[in-house]
């Protein structure tokens, strides 16, 4: 059973597809599969930070998706309800490895001595980095739980402000200031000599 | 769209952008088969499974189900077997059973015996036109007519001259006591009650010196035969011509060409009663008046 992007359709809805699989039909989750598990598994590679387990969770994701298809409802967007599952997998892991809360290190709870003006990367040192993916998985793994939930939705997932405040739960500014902290905080660990 | 721009711009996260994009990280090949298989497999497995879901159904609503029913199996059939109208009655099943007894002679008998000394003499009285509704039923008029015409000329019938002797020696015609002879009337009711009626009439015209019985007879017609029967009989297809003076002048006379003459006679005499000095008497033949 090997997906082919190019015989599959993809039909603007997500909604749809999830709704067609839940009613029985599987080519609709093919489509979605397809759709969503490059995002999906760099979001959850960038959450964990460790390929074996974020091979685990991302099939511990899909296997969610499956199971709850006949609950997945018209309401939301299928790509909100797919990394709502996906964030709470990587808290619970967060939570499991981490002898850090999710609020500790946060900008809101802890004043850190970081600046918001560090100068964003250079051409050259992005070219560097994208030669170096363990490096960049490692800097986003050092950022505390917030920030790192904030930037793999933002850059990975794609969401946008708005929905990131949704689904952090906090209000957009707040949601801004985290990021500005995580770009510095990324910035200066990219930098620093390896 | 351009205040989430703006908002970007302000972030001054172009680097981030290009940090993550065109970023590809390869999935184990296995994960994507065990993902698809996973999904193709609960979909497969559901079809067949889907009863089970819809057919959700807690364990107290099926006992409750099962309680409701034998309630009303263990309330309601008693209630509508004790129900004086219904067809389970013990006492009208009986009765039943005897007025269906023509084709069941041989046990009729026994049946009467049996319910002379069970039954209360109320719910025999309803006998007779119960068994009438089956006679009218069973027996075509015309047959009935036939076999009346026939026995009126034909003495030697014993059924009709038993049932008459009957009729002569019973002070009350319309509620029979209920006795091995009951079963014998029954039998021969279908054309025993025409032919009792009838034969009442023709004695009755013909001057025969039989009053007591014929009163005792029409007597029993009338308390036997339902105002419906009654109707039917005088309605159905031999009697058609009856309705009308001009018709039943018209049979009588067909009658007497086809050299039919005692059936013809028959006939006139019940014309004579129902048309006394009617005009078109005289169109008969004097063997036919006389």
């Amino acid at each position: 059973m090997t997906v082919k992007p190019d015989s599959i359709s993809e039909p603007d809805d997500d909604n749809v597809l999830m709704l067609a699989y839940a009613a029985g039909d599987a080519p609709s989750f093919d489509a979605l599969y397809l759709r969503y598990r490059q995002p999906l598994y760099q979001f959850v590679l960038h959450g964990c930070s460790n390929p074996a387990h974020a091979a685990e969770i991302f099939q511990d994701i899909w296997t969610s998706v499956i199971d709850a298809r006949t609950s997945f409802q018209d309401k939301g967007t299928f790509k909100s309800w797919l990394y709502r599952i996906a964030r709470n997998r990587l808290i619970d892991f967060y939570r499991k490895t981490s002898n850090k809360g999710l609020d500790e290190f946060d900008e809101n709870t802890v004043q850190e001595q970081v600046t918001t003006l560090e100068v964003p990367l250079n051409p050259m040192e992005l070219a560097e980095l994208n030669n170096d993916r363990e490096r960049v998985q490692s800097a986003i793994h050092a950022l505390p739980w917030r920030q790192r939930d904030a930037v793999i939705l933002k850059y990975i997932a794609g969401f946008s402000l708005a929905e990131i405040s949704q689904e952090q739960g906090d209000p957009v500014e707040t949601v801004k200031s985290r990021l500005r902290y995580a770009y510095t905080r990324l910035r200066q660990q990219l930098r620093a000599p390896s | 769209m351009s205040t989430s721009k703006k908002t970007t711009a302000a972030l001054n996260d172009e680097d981030m952008h290009a940090l993550f994009n065109d970023v590809h990280v390869s999935i184990p090949p296995s994960l994507d088969q065990a993902i698809l298989n996973a999904a193709h497999d609960a979909v497969h497995q559901e079809i067949p499974g889907q009863k089970e879901s819809t057919h959700w159904s807690p364990s107290w609503a099926q006992g409750l189900s099962a309680a409701a029913v034998v309630v009303l199996g263990v309330i309601l059939v008693p209630m509508i077997i004790s129900s004086p109208e219904s067809s389970l009655n013990p006492t009208e099943k009986e009765l039943a059973a005897i007025q269906t007894a023509p084709s069941e002679n041989s046990r009729a008998p026994d049946l009467a015996a049996d319910s002379s000394a069970a039954s209360s003499s109320g719910t025999l009285a309803t006998a007779p036109s119960t068994a009438n509704e089956v006679i009218t039923n069973e027996v075509p008029n015309e047959v009935a007519y036939e076999a009346l015409t026939d026995r009126v000329n034909d003495s030697k019938d014993e059924a009709t001259t038993k049932t008459v002797a009957e009729m002569e020696s019973s002070d009350e015609p319309s509620a029979p006591s209920v006795s091995p002879e009951f079963a014998v009337r029954s039998a021969v009711a279908p054309r025993v009650e025409h032919s009792v009626a009838e034969k009442a009439l023709i004695d009755q015209a013909a001057g025969i010196d039989e009053d007591a019985f014929a009163t005792k007879a029409s007597k029993s017609a009338a308390n036997t035969l339902l105002p419906e029967q009654v109707e039917i009989s005088e309605l159905s297809e031999p009697a058609k011509f009856r309705q009308s003076a001009n018709l039943w002048i018209e049979e009588i006379l067909r009658l007497v060409q086809a050299n039919d003459m005692d059936k013809a006679r028959d006939e006139y005499v019940l014309f004579n009663l129902s048309y006394p000095n009617h005009d078109r008497v005289s169109e008969l033949p004097e063997d036919v008046i006389r």
